[in-house]
């Protein structure tokens, strides 16, 4: 195990814009998450509507125009027809197609009658929750036009583990951040690294209904930022092989080292997806805030715009 | 001209004993190299990564997938032992390694390491990985020197102060220990994975229909109604499973039109009739043939009339499910001389001799339940007793 563990623990008194930035976080969850309602998907995605959904796609993209063709991915033309499984996996991609979703009440299927009545149903029941869900109204879908999600996406989280893994980088790195740039650029960094991941989200996904939440987008710019703007900087981070005597202790590595490596699993979880399956990271949004990071250190360093206080 | 001498230059061995390089400083490079090069190897196969996880979302019991598993280990496997060779060859040390201020050196001049003794030394280190043992023999040796230090002739030492003094007896009791506990969990293992080897070498080369639309369960032989009234009988003899019954349901109603499609609604209407999905299935068979067989079945399964019996008396029992299903309701509503006739009837289908052997056992309890231990009054209710103890040698 090797985690990040900053030193001088006085100096996290003078760091009021991360702990700002965490308290949002943290409040937004606890006010409006932690006791949401089930997803309006849960019906949606249950094992015989999977099914279903999975029969009617194939029968609806079959006479489909070409372009929409083209946009489905390969295997779902290899994959068995005659496997429950496997129409399960076709009927999970096609539950997140706008397409697929808006043509379910009016597309004449044939086939199991109550089984694609009780689809339709489902469908039904989802579009008019959709609305109302806490998930859908505060993340950033390509389906809602509202501006004011760009923001809220942010600071919203779908489970406890969700926060806190976007939160222990924040900590720590916005701790670095604000102690060395001031709190100003801290959240400028945060608030338009999430905007630049979001971009970057729309732009390869324009037809899922899953909408974007999370602060990974923002505290990948965060990462970005710091490992291009104090490439020489060391991180002190705790190691532990075995509780023993030189087992374990504590180790010194650059941030242009390891913090890019993080950045390369993100690229790799992209580049890695099968076609249509999200994994439920968005890898797109950490690799765009990201490169807003990235653009930030450079500009900030080549054109001196900011005084760094190395002595915080 | 004088032109350089590229002959080989013999050195003196060293004499001196070098700086063993502790083993908590090569764990934790280790953990570092881990860190380091796992994201990049990651980016660099991340195609076959995505064929991969395609293939195994899509077909994973196929060949194509085994030889895409093999592909991708084979490829970590050389990108593996190429990095560290690298590494060494040119720096003396992995990217770990350095930030830890070790160093791979010759073991008997003390000097770097030629590109050859890099690879070998590299490939062995990996290989042992599956051994394990041959890794943790740096907890005995007295200079920490693994199986593939000691095969290259190298050694691994630090630049910092203090440097290693060699295992303690502690280190060498625990080795011992571990190593007899690792050989048995190993030989086990070995046995697990030869077993598991063979099962999927056999799952490959079995002609499997579980790519079939049709249940494996059911006989392939029977086509048509034929075959969806025996699954539907097998179904309610308790013989099949009710995916296996959906499975032959959902194969005609997404295929087929027709006759059959009332019958296989009837089918999946009978998975569970408590349901209200399976109620809705019910509820349609009629719908699309109100004057079959189907509906008559459909209508006993849905009603809770003592007489519903007679529904599928009016019609006419052609059809095995309609059968069965009149033998255990005949037998509810102690009718016992009907459920007799009704069973000696089906056994000539040997297909349900189990099933109808326990109804009849049902049906001859409740005639001596009803006479309370005493011979039955009836004559045709003492002839059924009297069948069944000379059918299962009981006189």
């Amino acid at each position: 195990m090797i985690l990040p563990c900053p030193e001088n623990p006085q100096s996290w008194n003078h760091r009021p814009i991360t702990w700002m930035l965490v308290f949002l976080n943290i409040a937004v969850f606890l006010i409006f998450f932690a006791d949401a309602p089930a997803s309006p998907t849960m019906d949606l995605v249950k094992e015989k509507n999977l099914e279903t959904a999975g029969r009617a796609f194939l029968q609806m993209i079959a006479v489909s125009p070409e372009e929409v063709r083209e946009k489905t991915p390969d295997w779902i033309f290899e994959v068995s027809t005659s496997r429950s499984v496997d129409l399960q996996l076709i009927g999970y991609y096609a539950v997140r197609q706008s397409f697929f979703l808006e043509g379910v009440s009016s597309f004449a299927f044939h086939g199991d009658e109550v089984a694609l009545a009780e689809l339709r149903k489902s469908v039904a029941t989802f579009q008019d929750k959709f609305s109302e869900d806490r998930l859908h109204r505060f993340g950033l879908s390509p389906l809602r036009n509202q501006s004011f999600a760009w923001l809220t996406y942010q600071f919203s989280h779908i489970g406890f583990l969700h926060l806190a893994s976007n939160l222990v980088f924040l900590i720590f790195i916005g701790w670095a951040i604000e102690g060395l740039f001031g709190g100003t650029v801290l959240l400028i960094l945060y608030l338009m690294g999430g905007i630049a991941g979001g971009v970057f989200f729309l732009g390869l996904f324009p037809g899922s209904y899953i909408p974007m939440v999370g602060a990974s987008g923002s505290v990948s710019a965060l990462i970005a930022f710091y490992a291009l703007a104090e490439p020489k900087w060391r991180i002190r981070y705790y190691y532990l092989l075995f509780p023993t005597p030189g087992l374990n202790g504590f180790i010194y590595l650059p941030t242009l080292l390891i913090l890019p490596l993080y950045l390369l699993a993100d690229a790799t979880g992209l580049l890695a997806s099968p076609d249509g399956l999200m994994t439920g990271v968005a890898y797109s949004a950490h690799l765009g805030g990201a490169a807003f990071g990235a653009i930030a250190a450079l500009l900030v360093r080549g054109l001196s715009l900011v005084r760094i206080n190395r002595t915080s | 001209m004088v032109y350089p001498d590229f002959s080989y230059q013999k050195r003196e061995p060293r004499t001196d004993l070098p700086a063993i390089a502790p083993v908590a400083d090569r764990m934790l490079a280790f953990l570092i190299d881990f860190l380091i090069f796992t994201p990049v190897f990651a980016f660099v196969t991340s195609g076959l990564l995505k064929s991969l996880r395609t293939m195994v979302l899509v077909q994973s019991d196929s060949t194509a997938s085994w030889m895409l598993w093999f592909s991708l280990v084979s490829t970590w496997f050389a990108l593996l032992v190429l990095a560290e060779a690298l590494f060494v060859f040119y720096w003396g040390a992995t990217p770990g390694q350095k930030f830890l201020k070790l160093e791979v050196r010759s073991y008997q001049q003390g000097h770097s390491l030629d590109l050859m003794q890099s690879l070998g030394r590299s490939f062995l280190h990996w290989s042992s990985f599956f051994f394990v043992l041959p890794v943790l023999a740096v907890y005995t040796h007295p200079l920490r020197r693994a199986l593939h230090d000691r095969a290259f002739d190298t050694i691994v030492v630090t630049l910092k102060e203090p440097s290693d003094f060699g295992p303690i007896d502690l280190e060498r009791n625990f080795f011992r220990s571990w190593s007899r506990m690792m050989a048995f969990v190993g030989a086990m293992a070995l046995v697990g994975v030869s077993n598991g080897v063979r099962t999927s070498y056999e799952r490959l080369n079995v002609v499997s229909n579980q790519d079939s639309a049709f249940c494996e369960d059911v006989d392939g032989s029977w086509k048509g109604q034929e075959r969806l009234d025996r699954a539907t009988g097998l179904f309610v003899a308790g013989l099949i499973s009710s995916a296996c019954l959906e499975k032959e349901a959902n194969a005609i109603l997404w295929k087929q039109e027709g006759s059959l499609k009332a019958f296989a609604e009837l089918a999946k209407g009978l998975l569970n009739p408590e349901d209200e999905v399976s109620r809705s299935y019910l509820d349609r068979v009629c719908e699309s043939s109100p004057s079959g067989e189907a509906c008559a079945i459909s209508k006993f399964a849905s009603s809770t009339d003592p007489e519903r019996g007679n529904i599928l008396r009016k019609k006419g029992l052609g059809s095995l499910t309609a059968r069965l299903l009149l033998v255990r309701e005949t037998i509810d509503r102690e009718q016992f001389a009907s459920a007799a006739a009704l069973i000696a009837d089906l056994r000539q289908e040997a297909l349900f001799d189990e099933y109808l052997a326990r109804e009849e056992v049902r049906n001859i309890w409740k005639i001596k339940g009803k006479s309370q231990g005493r011979e039955p009054a009836s004559s045709d209710l003492r002839d059924i007793i009297r069948d069944f103890e000379e059918r299962y040698e009981l006189r």
